[in-house]
C-alpha cells in the first residue's frame, strides 16, 4: 500500500531579508532530519515579488495557484485569499510564518475544514537572548547613555542591579511567558497582565486588564508582549504610560499598534519615563520623518529581536513537519489560531 | 586596650557611590558589631588624587586624622613620610579593583600590607557583562548609529548560543565575564598568564598563544588587570588576529587597547562592533575620535559600580580583614606588589 504524500506548498517573498527566505538546503536539511518521512513528504517551493499582493506578477499568481491546487498544506505569509476553497480542493492546513496574523483577518474568508497555524513559539530562543539584553539595557539606563553618546556627553549614571525590580508583561502568551522566564532567571518579580489567562509558571502575581493600573503604578519596567486585535490598539496611550512610575522602562516586542507612539514619544521628551525600548513600529520601516528618530531616551529596534537569522526557518519547518506527524498520529496541530479571537 | 584605627578618606570631586558615607560606615559598624568597639573611625576628605588635589587645609587635616592610624582605607594617599605619620600601620586597603594609581608600590613600608576590592563587582558587573555580550550579538552599536541617521535596516543576527568567547585576564571580572558567558551557553577560552584553569572556561591558553586564540573570537573581553606586561596588549596587530565578524569589549582598564587602532578598525568594518566601559582619558574628552566611531558604545566607566552597595561591599572586605587581623589569620584580597594586582 502507497501512502499518499502529504504535499507541502511554501510560498516566500523574494523582496525579504534573507531570514525570511526558504533554500533548497533548508529543505535537504529537514529531510535529512525526518529520514523516516522522506517517502512522504513532498515540498514545493515558490516565491513572489513582495508582500503587497497587487505587486504580484501574472506569473506570481501562476505558479502560486498551479502549485495551490495540489497542496495539503500551505507554508507563507501572503497571498489571495479569493475562492480559496475551489482552487485549493486538498488544502488542510495554512501555517503562517509569523506569529501575528493580523494582516488576514478578519478570517471570513477561511474554508470549513481549514485550520490557521501561526509560528508562535519559533522565535522563542533568539527572542529571549533579546528580551534579557532588553532589560538589562532598561535596567542600566542604556537608552539614556545613547542619547548622552550621541550628544557626545559624558553622563555618568551609575545604575544598581536588576535583581529584585518588577517587571509587569502585558499578554502573557509565547512571548510573554518567554519574557517571564528570562526576568524570573534574573531575579526579577514578574507581574503578569492578561485577559483570558489566570495562570503563569513565571510569574509572581496575574491580573487581569481591570489589575492593569494598580500593576502599572508598581512596575520599574513594562514589557509589552500581548497580539495586535482591534482590542488592544493603542492600548498603551498617555493614560496607561502615567500609571508608571516615572523611573519605570517601556519595552515594546509585540506590535507597533498596541503603543499610541505619539504619547510615548511625549513622556520620554517630558522625562514622564527613564526609558524605552521599540523593537515594533505602527508603520514600518519607520518612516524617515517619524519624530522617533529624535525621541531622547529611545532605543529603536528594526524588528530584529525575534527572528533567528540561522535558525528562523528551520525552526520554522520543524513545526510544519511536526504538525505533520500531529495529523498522522491523529493528535491536534500545534499552534491552531482561534479565527475568531484572531491569534 | 587601644582600639584599631582605621582611617577613611573621601574624596569629594568624585561620584558619590565611592565615597564612604557617615551613614554607610554606621551601618558597617551595625553589620559588624562584634568588633564594632575594638575599631576607632576617623574620615577625612580631600578634592581629588595624591598629590595633585591635595589643598593645604586638606593635607592637615588628613595629618591630624590619619596620625597613628592602623589602617588607611582610600584611593590615593600621601605616599611621602608615610612612615613617620603612621608608624603603626598594618594595611591598606584601596578602594578599588586596580591599584595601579598606587604603583609604583615603593612607598609602602615594609610589613605593610595592601589589600585591594577585587570581588565585589561581580554582581553589578556580570548583569553588564551579560547585557554587552547581547548587545554585540545583536549589533546594537550598528543599529545606533543607524536610529541617530535615521535609517532603517534591518540587520538579523542568530543566537548567541554557541558562539566563542576569548577572554583576556581571567581574574575576579574575567571569571565573572567567563560564567556569564557560560551561562549564555558560549563557548569560553581563557587567556591568562598565571591562571591555569578556570570552573568556567573550556580552556585556558598563556598570552603566547593570543594569536591562535583571537583568530577563534566572536567576542573579545579584555578583563585584564593594567600592569607592564598588559599595557596596549591588544594593538592594531591583535585587533588584526580577530574574525572581521568579531565584536570587542575593555571593561578592564582604558590602557589595555590602543584606542586609536579600535577606532581605525571599527572606521574600516574590520570588527563587527565595540563596547568600551573605560578609556585612557576619563572623562572621555570632548574631541576624542571615539565619540565618533561607527560602531561603538561608549560607556561611561559604569559597568561594575553598584551605587547603593559598592562602598558597603568595600566596607565589609575592610572589616573582614579587621576580624582576620585580630583572629591572627591571613587577610584577603592581597595585592602582590610584585605582580602589581
Amino acid at each position: 500500500m502507497t501512502i499518499p504524500k502529504t504535499r507541502v506548498l511554501i510560498e516566500y517573498n523574494r523582496s525579504a531579508k534573507p531570514v525570511f527566505q526558504f533554500t533548497k538546503k533548508n529543505i535537504d536539511d529537514l529531510l535529512a532530519r525526518n529520514a523516516d518521512l522522506a517517502d512522504s513528504l513532498h515540498f514545493s517551493v515558490i516565491n513572489y515579488e513582495n508582500n503587497d499582493l497587487t505587486q504580484w506578477t501574472e506569473q506570481d499568481k501562476k505558479e502560486f495557484y498551479d502549485h495551490l491546487v495540489q497542496a495539503d498544506v500551505l507554508v507563507g505569509y501572503q497571498f489571495p485569499t479569493r475562492d480559496l476553497r475551489e482552487r485549493a480542493p486538498k488544502l488542510r492546513w495554512i501555517h503562517f510564518i509569523s506569529s501575528g496574523v493580523e494582516h488576514k483577518t478578519p478570517f471570513d474568508w477561511v474554508p470549513d475544514g481549514v485550520s490557521i497555524i501561526n509560528n508562535r513559539g519559533v522565535h522563542l530562543p533568539k527572542s529571549g537572548e533579546s528580551f534579557a539584553t532588553f532589560l538589562r539595557m532598561l535596567s542600566a539606563g542604556v537608552p539614556r547613555l545613547l542619547t548622552a553618546q550621541r550628544e557626545i556627553r559624558w553622563d555618568r549614571l551609575f545604575t544598581t542591579v536588576i535583581k529584585g525590580k518588577t517587571l509587569v508583561v502585558l499578554g502573557m502568551g509565547n512571548q510573554g511567558s518567554e519574557m517571564a522566564r528570562q526576568a524570573k532567571n534574573m531575579g526579577l518579580k514578574v507581574i503578569g497582565i492578561d485577559p483570558y489567562r489566570t495562570s503563569c509558571e513565571y510569574c509572581d502575581e496575574m491580573v487581569g486588564l481591570n489589575g492593569m493600573k494598580d500593576a502599572f503604578a508598581r512596575a520599574d519596567f513594562l514589557g509589552i508582549t500581548a497580539p495586535s486585535t482591534p482590542e488592544s490598539y493603542r492600548i498603551i496611550n498617555a493614560e496607561k504610560i502615567g500609571w508608571l512610575p516615572r523611573h519605570a522602562g517601556l519595552l515594546n516586542v509585540s506590535r507597533g499598534t498596541l503603543v499610541d507612539e505619539a504619547a510615548l514619544d511625549e513622556a520620554l521628551r517630558k522625562g514622564d519615563l527613564s526609558g524605552a525600548i521599540l523593537d515594533v513600529f505602527e508603520v514600518e520601516p519607520l518612516p524617515k520623518d517619524s519624530p522617533l528618530w529624535n525621541t531622547p531616551n529611545l532605543v529603536i529596534i528594526p524588528h530584529v529581536s525575534s527572528d533567528d537569522l540561522d535558525n528562523y526557518i528551520p525552526l520554522t519547518l520543524d513545526l510544519t513537519v511536526a504538525n505533520i506527524r500531529n495529523e498522522m498520529a491523529g493528535r491536534p496541530l500545534k499552534n491552531l489560531v482561534d479565527t475568531g479571537k484572531g491569534f | 586596650m587601644r582600639k584599631l584605627h582605621i582611617h577613611v578618606m573621601n574624596y569629594r570631586q568624585e561620584e558619590i557611590v565611592y565615597q564612604a558615607t557617615r551613614e554607610q560606615l554606621d551601618d558597617m559598624l551595625e553589620r559588624h558589631k562584634d568588633v564594632a568597639d575594638q575599631v576607632e573611625i576617623t574620615v577625612s576628605s580631600v578634592e581629588k588624587y595624591y598629590p595633585v588635589d591635595w589643598t593645604k587645609e586638606d593635607l592637615a587635616n588628613y595629618l591630624k586624622l590619619a596620625e597613628g592610624a592602623d589602617v588607611l582605607y582610600g584611593y590615593t594617599f600621601l605616599t611621602e613620610g608615610i612612615e613617620n605619620y603612621a608608624p603603626e600601620l598594618k594595611w591598606i586597603q584601596s578602594a578599588s579593583s586596580g591599584v595601579e594609581q598606587l604603583m609604583p608600590f615603593d612607598w609602602i613600608p615594609d610589613g605593610v600590607t595592601l589589600t585591594n576590592s577585587r570581588g565585589i563587582h561581580q554582581e553589578r558587573s556580570g548583569e553588564s557583562f551579560a547585557m554587552y555580550l547581547g548587545m554585540l550579538n545583536m549589533q546594537i552599536p550598528r543599529l545606533f548609529n543607524q536610529q541617530c541617521k535615521g535609517e532603517w535596516n534591518q540587520i538579523f543576527t542568530s543566537v548567541i548560543a554557541g558562539k566563542t568567547l576569548v577572554v583576556i585576564g581571567v581574574g575576579s571580572q574575567g571569571g565573572e565575564m567567563a560564567r556569564q558567558g557560560k551561562n549564555l551557553g558560549m563557548k569560553v577560552i581563557g587567556l591568562d598568564p598565571f591562571v591555569k584553569n578556570h570552573p568556567y572556561c573550556d580552556e585556558i591558553a598563556p598570552f603566547e598563544k593570543m594569536k591562535e586564540i583571537l583568530t577563534k573570537a566572536d567576542f573579545l573581553a579584555i578583563c585584564a588587570p593594567l600592569t607592564k606586561q598588559t599595557y596596549k596588549i591588544i594593538d592594531d596587530e591583535q585587533i588584526d588576529w580577530l574574525p572581521n565578524h568579531a565584536a570587542v569589549m575593555n571593561v578592564a582598564r582604558g590602557p589595555l587597547m590602543d584606542e586609536n587602532a579600535l577606532s581605525r578598525a571599527l572606521h574600516e568594518g574590520r570588527l563587527s562592533g565595540a563596547v568600551l566601559d573605560v578609556f585612557d582619558v576619563t572623562p572621555l574628552p570632548y574631541d576624542s575620535p571615539l565619540w565618533t566611531t561607527p560602531n561603538l558604545f561608549i560607556s561611561p566607566h559604569v559597568s561594575s559600580d553598584d551605587p547603593i552597595h559598592y562602598s558597603p561591599l568595600c566596607l565589609d572586605i575592610l572589616m573582614r580583614n579587621v576580624k582576620n587581623y585580630f583572629a591572627g589569620q591571613s587577610f584577603e584580597n592581597v595585592v602582590d606588589t610584585k605582580k602589581e594586582f
